[in-house]
């Protein structure tokens, strides 16, 4: 920290990625031998920023500096030239490689004749891995490592080689304590080696433990950067969160029936560890929490998409397990996918079909399926979900983000369910379709049917849920009615130190 | 004759499955408004058998009316035919249709609890609103609409307070100095109004300066403002205002309403409710 060098500038850069989204005039300097630390909401646009450090966009307006010279990125490799070393959130090894492989693929030392020196290889490789203190074997194949030890290892690559900047996105998301600290050791070598390190972060204790610097990111935007010896946690959470937007949520107050869905001690893998809850009939059930503290697993367990390895499902009050959706869907359970694109909309397929597939069922007469009684559903439905123009014969995969959440969305509708669980149902869409997506929920709630909406948007949570759930670690650890929570509790709930 | 290019496949092919020659049908009737069964059968290369049986499956299930030799619109239909009920005309003229005036009534009567005290001024729209009352409850109704008062008299369980005043016959309801008077005395839990008009900045409008002037007092005397309004009413204003849309404030409208005003009433944090109607329970 003797050398104020800065390594990187970035002037006024701006990049739209899509009507709702996007990077607006970052201003931000890293020094060498300093961890600078971005923290945010899910969505504010921390991912972003690292992607376009490390060149794999380019900017629409803005400079780059690197060591005081401006610079026009080409692209990812010339940025890894640089020394500029991107770790993405998920790992990315080669699964039929060694882990010495792995971990020196840049670097492969070379033998007289250009050859693969092994013995060098996992020399260099033990060597590294005793200092960092992680106990694997070189030569395991890395398809063979958990992943907690495939995040490690990740991050160790950053070692090896010269990096002047080192961006690392969330490298602790689903690590165990002692996992965490070996995180640590690894980016206090990387400082002292006199690199500058951007590390993303969801969690405020690490942030006071091994950052420097913190930027706390809002809408796209850096709303502030401050040395970590100026802050403290609950002024941190209140400038990521900002003024809060929850009157606009179409709900009605409906009284709550009786225990639907019981949900008890469930265990699945590492990701769920003990989760426990209760939804009642025409109750809406807000789950958050950060990305990796195991929602979206927890939504596939309760669709039968994965098979908990311990805990038990009560449904009316009797014992379920499901192996498959489809027991889930015969049970009246349906699921509402995130990603719309890879799991919803059908390719090459009409909209006719496109919003009766999940319920055929209901148009099946003697000689097959009762086309007119299709045509006319769809033209109702897409009426009454706000698709337009929304004609029979159009192709939904040339929709945009909005009309497509709907075409999911009515598709599920139509298959008359008694519990919806709503996976991020209006990430990334426009708010002329959320207004549509909230008032489908709550008429189906007023007649009825039970949602658990599964969101990280925290204003969609206080502002459409009964009831508010918080996930960390693969824990609830808060269930609170809607009226006895704020936005800050929530966020420090999600972000705080697991027991 | 009818282009069949204007029926654009992305993959190609000709309507050959009855799915596709309802698509079709359903455009021809788009453009042309009605069809001819022997010009399909032309079209569609399929026989006039088969038209029939297309355009009596889709007549099953309200998409068309047949006629002798083919088949219209529904909306055709009813225009001719004296069929008032499922047509409604505001005060511009427009046709507005009932079903859509019912989902209103029926989403605004979801906000009202068993047990509430609410007041509801004169429209129609609240009369299609009072009629979805009758159910809840012990309710406690405040208005000054004659014939929502009349509705009410013989349920048992509900306690009705009909506003005195100058009674307007164009609307029957009463309205005047004698009625703002009364309104002192009373303070709601809900107040459901309807506007005629709502404009670019939220304003609110009606067509008389009675109305605003009693809707503007009765505002002060809620907790939860519940306005109603068509869609057809957005971007218009109606000349009396009474004040704008706040934060808090409640509105129902249909589901024909634009996506424009949606955005803009998701971004000014106010609540729509758009009526959408569209699950049809649990099975």
């Amino acid at each position: 920290m003797t050398t104020e060098c800065r390594v990187f500038e970035l002037k006024n850069v701006s990049k739209r990625f899509n009507e709702s989204f996007a990077l607006d005039t970052i201003n931000l300097s890293l020094l060498s031998g300093e961890v600078h630390v971005i923290i945010g909401e899910n969505g504010s646009g921390k991912t972003a920023l690292l992607r376009l450090m490390a060149g794999l966009y380019a900017p629409d307006s803005g400079k780059f500096f690197y060591n005081g010279q401006e610079q026009q990125f080409q692209g990812f490799s010339q940025a890894r030239q640089l020394g500029i070393m991107y770790r993405p959130q998920e790992p990315q090894l080669f699964d039929n490689l060694s882990i010495a492989e792995n971990l020196f693929f840049d670097h492969l030392p070379r033998n007289k004749l250009s050859g693969l020196d092994t013995i060098r290889l996992y020399d260099k490789t033990k060597k590294l891995l005793t200092e960092l203190g992680i106990t694997l074997n070189p030569q395991a194949l890395a398809g063979t490592l958990g992943y907690a030890q495939r995040q490690l290892l990740e991050a160790a690559k950053a070692c090896i080689g010269n990096n002047a900047l080192v961006a690392l996105d969330e490298p602790t998301a689903s690590l165990a304590e002692p996992e965490r600290e070996i995180l640590f050791s690894i980016v206090r070598r990387l400082r002292e080696s006199g690199a500058s390190i951007v590390y993303v972060s969801h969690r405020l204790d690490e942030v006071l433990k091994i950052g420097d610097k913190v930027s706390v990111m809002r809408h796209g935007k850096i709303v502030d950067t401050m040395p970590i010896e100026n802050i403290d946690k609950s002024s941190l959470v209140h400038r990521m969160t900002g003024e809060l937007m929850t009157e606009r949520y179409p709900r009605f107050t409906v009284p709550k029936g009786n225990a639907l869905l019981e949900v008890q001690n469930l265990h699945s893998g590492h990701i769920l560890r003990g989760v426990t809850f209760t939804l009642k009939k025409q109750e809406i059930l807000g789950i958050t929490g950060l990305m990796g503290s195991g929602r979206t697993r927890l939504a596939q367990c309760l669709f039968g998409a994965v098979e908990p390895s311990r805990g038990t499902i009560l449904l009316d009050g009797k014992p379920v397990r499901f192996r498959s959706p489809q027991d889930a869907l015969n049970r009246g359970i349906a699921l509402v996918p995130e990603d719309r694109v890879e799991n919803c909309i059908l390719r090459s397929q009409d909209l006719v079909l496109n919003l009766t597939v999940a319920s055929l069922r209901r148009f099946k007469k003697t000689t097959g399926l009762d086309s007119a009684h299709m045509f006319s559903l769809v033209k109702d439905y897409s009426d009454r979900i706000g698709l337009r123009p929304g004609k029979p014969g159009d192709y939904p995969e040339f929709y945009s983000g909005g009309n497509q959440q709907k075409v999911s969305v009515a598709r599920w509708l139509a298959k008359r369910s008694r519990i919806y669980i709503f996976d991020e149902p209006t990430k990334g869409i426009d708010a002329s379709s959320k207004v549509d997506v909230y008032n489908a929920i709550s008429d189906m709630v007023s007649k009825g049917a039970s949602v658990i909406l599964v969101s990280s948007d925290m204003e969609e949570i206080l502002g459409m849920c009964d009831r508010v759930l918080v996930l960390t670690g693969g824990k609830i650890v808060c269930d609170l009615p809607r009226d006895k929570v704020t936005q800050e509790q929530i966020l420090e709930y999600a972000t705080g130190e697991e027991e | 004759m009818f282009d069949l290019e204007c029926i654009v496949y992305p993959y190609g092919g000709f309507p050959l499955f009855a799915l596709e020659r309802y698509r079709f049908i359903d455009k021809y009737l788009d453009e042309k408004k009605q069809v001819e069964v022997h010009a399909l059968s032309e079209l569609l290369d399929v026989s006039e058998v088969t038209i029939r049986r297309d355009l009596e499956k889709m007549e099953k299930n309200g998409l068309l009316v047949r006629t002798h030799g083919g088949a219209v619109r529904i909306e055709e239909e009813a225009g001719d035919s004296p069929e008032p009920d499922n047509q409604f005309t505001d005060r511009e003229g427009n046709a507005v249709h009932l079903e859509l005036i019912q989902e209103i009534a029926a989403t605004a009567a979801r906000l009202v609890m068993d047990g509430d005290t609410i007041m509801l001024f004169s429209g129609p729209l609240c009369r299609a609103l009072a009629r979805q009352l009758q159910d809840k409850q012990s309710l406690t109704i405040l208005t000054n609409d004659i014939d929502i008062a009349s509705g009410f008299s013989r349920s048992g369980n509900k306690r009705l307070v009909l506003l005195g005043g100058d009674l307007n016959p164009d609307e029957r309801a009463v309205f005047g100095t004698l009625t703002m008077d009364d309104l002192q005395r009373f303070h709601v839990d809900r107040l459901f109004t309807e506007v005629d008009g709502c404009g670019k900045n939220f304003e609110l409008s009606v067509h008389t300066q009675e109305k605003a002037m009693l809707v503007r007092e009765g505002r002060q005397r809620t907790e939860e403002f519940v306005i109603l309004c068509l869609a057809s009413g957005f971007e218009k204003s109606a000349f009396y205002s009474f004040g704008s849309a706040r934060s808090g404030d409640l509105l129902v409208t249909d589901r024909t309403v634009p996506d424009e005003i949606k955005q803009r009433f998701f971004d000014a944090n106010l609540r729509m409710y758009t009526a959408p109607d569209i699950f049809e329970g649990a099975v």
